[in-house]
């Protein structure tokens, strides 16, 4: 029985022995690991990346200097593209009036057939003499005619202040109870005016009645028809042909870039809209970016970083926040005119952009804890707070116990909570599924 | 042929039965699983609801009670290895003062040594209560609190044993002692080869209880280690671990009991015989 019981006692006590030797090799591969991480005060950062594109905040638009009515131009040759960098004086683009031939020679057989016209009457009428009575009644017509005029132009201002102050105009007249002095003006004008005319129709029918032949009635009207003719035709033919000359190659009024450009070869342009728009000199580049989709509120100053086509940074910062011609939100980022041909053509970064990248940091310090830590659940957002306890050997081992929290905002992998909130050691990244009681322990 | 009494012997048997079925239920519940146990002892409150359970065999034998205890929940393990140390280090203490002041006691005739014999008898009688306080106090002076020392220490000469060896080295008759000496013997080979020898079934029965008295020990390292838990042995780790039920108490309970189960039978003569030869019956 002794033996036996010797026998007992040794393998009792190798075998616990054993079970000690092992136990912490097999405690260490079955209890689950993680990472710790410990909450921090700060600011929250986060790197914005955005598309932004070339603007340049001072432009001038090229349109033609002087277009005769009912003319348009086509573009012959177009010198530039947009982006291209131009000097004063560089020509832009070349043009020519459409049908310009046609229209010159339309007017220059208009010319010559006045002026038949009125050699002909001259030698219809060549034994006429002018009496003091035709003499007269050529003036008093010439009066009348005026006087319409006037009459005519004093009525249209009066309707158009009427109208203006909603006034409504009874035969032509004001009604009685209008107060409004500009109205009574331009009715006394209107007076005045029918005044005017009533008194020189009475001087022309006064002359008219003491005499007047019928050829010197038709040959002063003829004549006056052809000579205004030939004057017309004159002065289109000669704004045509300034027009043809002065607009047949435009020019850079100064240097800078061509920011956009609106017509094409071979297209009609009316001359009265920006065929292209050039910028200042010297002009301010800036990058402008939309931040619609961005829920940062960005300010002025906020450092960013402009990226090359290479992946180079140059540094910058916010010069700007405000909305854009369409009402979106935009940021404005300067850069030196000198670094833009370190980034990309001029034209791909008005067409395509190149990417900023916005360094955001917050006002106000929070509790900051890596996003990977915050676990989110039916009752919203919560963490494994990691109790620490040594044990018996001396060893770290963390028990787990669930915190609810309050997430205020994100970034970069980083999560800003409520400074208030005081949070222990936080279990996370672990290698198997842990719980709220368990015990876990850190990577090494 | 001897006639048998019956009535004594079931009365016997019942209270043996008695006595042994806490260690089998203790043995057999350590193969419960955890869960099962946990039920089980959760229904233990509710007797006016119904007759008291008596369960004996699981749903499922199960390992997972020693898994826990010797792989899992290794605090088991290490307050199990203090007791060890605690046992070990205080038997081989008592081995090497023990006997050695019983036969100073029995054998040798100085001055004091009745007043010492005296105070033995009396530490014997007075409760580990009474001593306590002074121990605590010296051994704060030591600085030895909160130590392993602070437990082994005071144990090393315990007097009930030094009391029980020096009743028993008295009654070793002087003739041979008085051979040996003629033999040119000296003081320490007599106690070696006559007064040992002669108290072999004494001295294991000392030790058996001796270590069950170390095995068991609560209140001395309560009071001599308060702040340093780690230095608990099992056995006043136990009342902490079966508090709130973890499902592994019969495990370690198991365990806890196997080595004085397996002393005892190693001394289990010796016991019996010491007992009688000291008129402890």
């Amino acid at each position: 029985m002794k033996r036996k019981a010797l026998r007992g006692i040794v393998i009792l006590l190798i075998a616990l022995l054993i079970c000690f030797f092992f136990s912490g090799t097999i405690k260490t591969m079955t209890t689950a690991k993680v990472k710790i991480a410990y909450s921090d005060e700060g600011l929250i950062k986060e790197q914005i990346p955005l598309n932004a594109y070339l603007v340049f905040p001072e432009t001038e638009e090229i349109v033609a200097d002087y277009v005769p009515d009912g003319i348009a131009f086509t573009i012959t040759k177009l010198n530039v593209h947009r982006g291209s960098f131009v000097h004063t004086g560089d020509i832009l683009f070349e043009t020519e009036i459409s049908g310009i031939k046609e229209m010159t020679t339309a007017q220059e057989k208009e010319y010559a057939d006045m002026e038949r016209e009125l050699l002909e009457l001259k030698r219809q009428y060549s034994g006429i003499l002018f009496s003091n009575s035709d003499q007269r009644w050529i003036e008093t017509y010439d009066t009348y005619l005026t006087a319409l005029l006037k009459k005519h132009q004093a009525e249209v201002a009066l309707e158009v202040v009427a109208r203006l102050k909603h006034v409504i105009l009874s035969d032509g007249r004001i009604p009685e109870n209008i107060t409004d002095e500009t109205v009574h003006e331009a009715q006394n004008a209107v007076d005045a005016a029918a005044t005017e005319e009533e008194t020189a129709k009475k001087a022309m029918d006064r002359a008219f009645r003491a005499g007047v032949s019928d050829d010197v009635y038709n040959y002063t009207l003829r004549t006056r028809m052809c000579l205004e003719k030939m004057e017309q035709a004159h002065v289109l033919l000669v704004n045509l042909l300034t027009a043809s000359e002065s607009m047949k190659t435009v020019r850079a009024p100064h240097a800078g870039y061509i920011v956009d450009i609106n017509i094409a070869a071979g297209e009609q342009w009316t001359g009265l809209t920006a065929a292209m728009t050039i910028s200042s000199e010297n002009p301010d580049c800036l990058f402008r970016a939309d931040i619609s989709d961005v829920s940062r509120t960005l300010s002025i100053n906020l450092k960013s970083v402009i990226r090359t086509f290479s992946g180079a940074g140059i540094n910058s910062s916010i010069s700007a926040v405000g909305y854009d011609s369409l009402g979106n939100p935009v940021i404005d980022i300067p850069v030196l005119q000198e670094d833009l041909k370190r980034i990309n053509t001029v034209n791909r970064l008005m067409r395509d952009g190149t990417t900023v990248e916005v360094n955001y940091i917050s006002d106000t310090e929070t509790r900051l804890l890596p996003s990977a830590a915050i676990r989110w659940g039916e009752s919203g957002a919560y963490v494994y707070v990691a109790e620490e306890t040594t044990d018996i050997f001396g060893a770290s081992v963390y028990k787990i116990s669930k915190m609810p929290i309050t997430v205020l905002d994100e970034a970069d992998g980083v999560t800003a909570l409520s400074i208030d909130l005081y949070i222990g050691p936080v279990a996370y990244m672990e290698d198997r599924y842990i719980a709220e009681g368990m015990e876990v322990m850190e990577y090494d | 042929m001897k006639k048998r009494n019956y009535p004594v012997l079931l009365l016997l048997w019942i209270t043996a039965v008695l006595i042994v079925l806490p260690v089998i239920m203790t043995f057999l519940y350590s193969f419960f699983s955890p869960e099962e146990i946990r039920v089980f002892l959760a229904s233990r409150d509710r007797y006016d609801e119904r007759l008291m359970e008596i369960k004996l065999i699981p749903r499922m034998i199960s390992l997972d009670q020693y898994w826990a205890v010797l792989i899992e929940d290794t605090r088991v393990l290490r307050y199990y290895f203090n007791s060890i140390i605690y046992t070990l280090s205080i038997l081989a203490g008592q081995a090497l003062i023990v006997p050695a002041l019983a036969y100073s006691l029995s054998r040798f005739r100085f001055l004091g040594r009745d007043i010492i014999s005296f105070l033995v008898i009396i530490l014997v009688i007075l409760p580990f209560q009474v001593t306590m306080v002074p121990s605590a106090l010296m051994l704060r002076n030591l600085e030895l609190t909160d130590t392993m020392w602070a437990v082994i220490l005071p144990a090393l000469a315990s007097p009930f044993y030094v009391f029980l060896l020096r009743q028993n080295m008295i009654s070793i008759p002087n003739e041979l002692f008085e051979a040996a000496q003629i033999d040119r013997a000296g003081p320490v080979r007599c106690f070696f080869h006559i007064a040992i020898p002669a108290s072999r079934a004494i001295l294991g029965a000392a030790a058996a209880l001796s270590f069950a008295d170390c095995w068991n020990m609560v209140e001395q390292p309560l009071i001599y280690i308060p702040g340093k838990e780690s230095l608990h042995p099992l056995s006043v780790v136990f009342n902490q671990l079966s508090g709130e039920s973890t499902g592994i108490e019969f495990a370690g309970a198991a365990l806890f009991l196997l080595p004085a189960l397996l002393v005892y039978l190693f001394f289990q003569t010796d016991i019996l015989t010491g007992i009688r030869i000291s008129d402890l019956k």
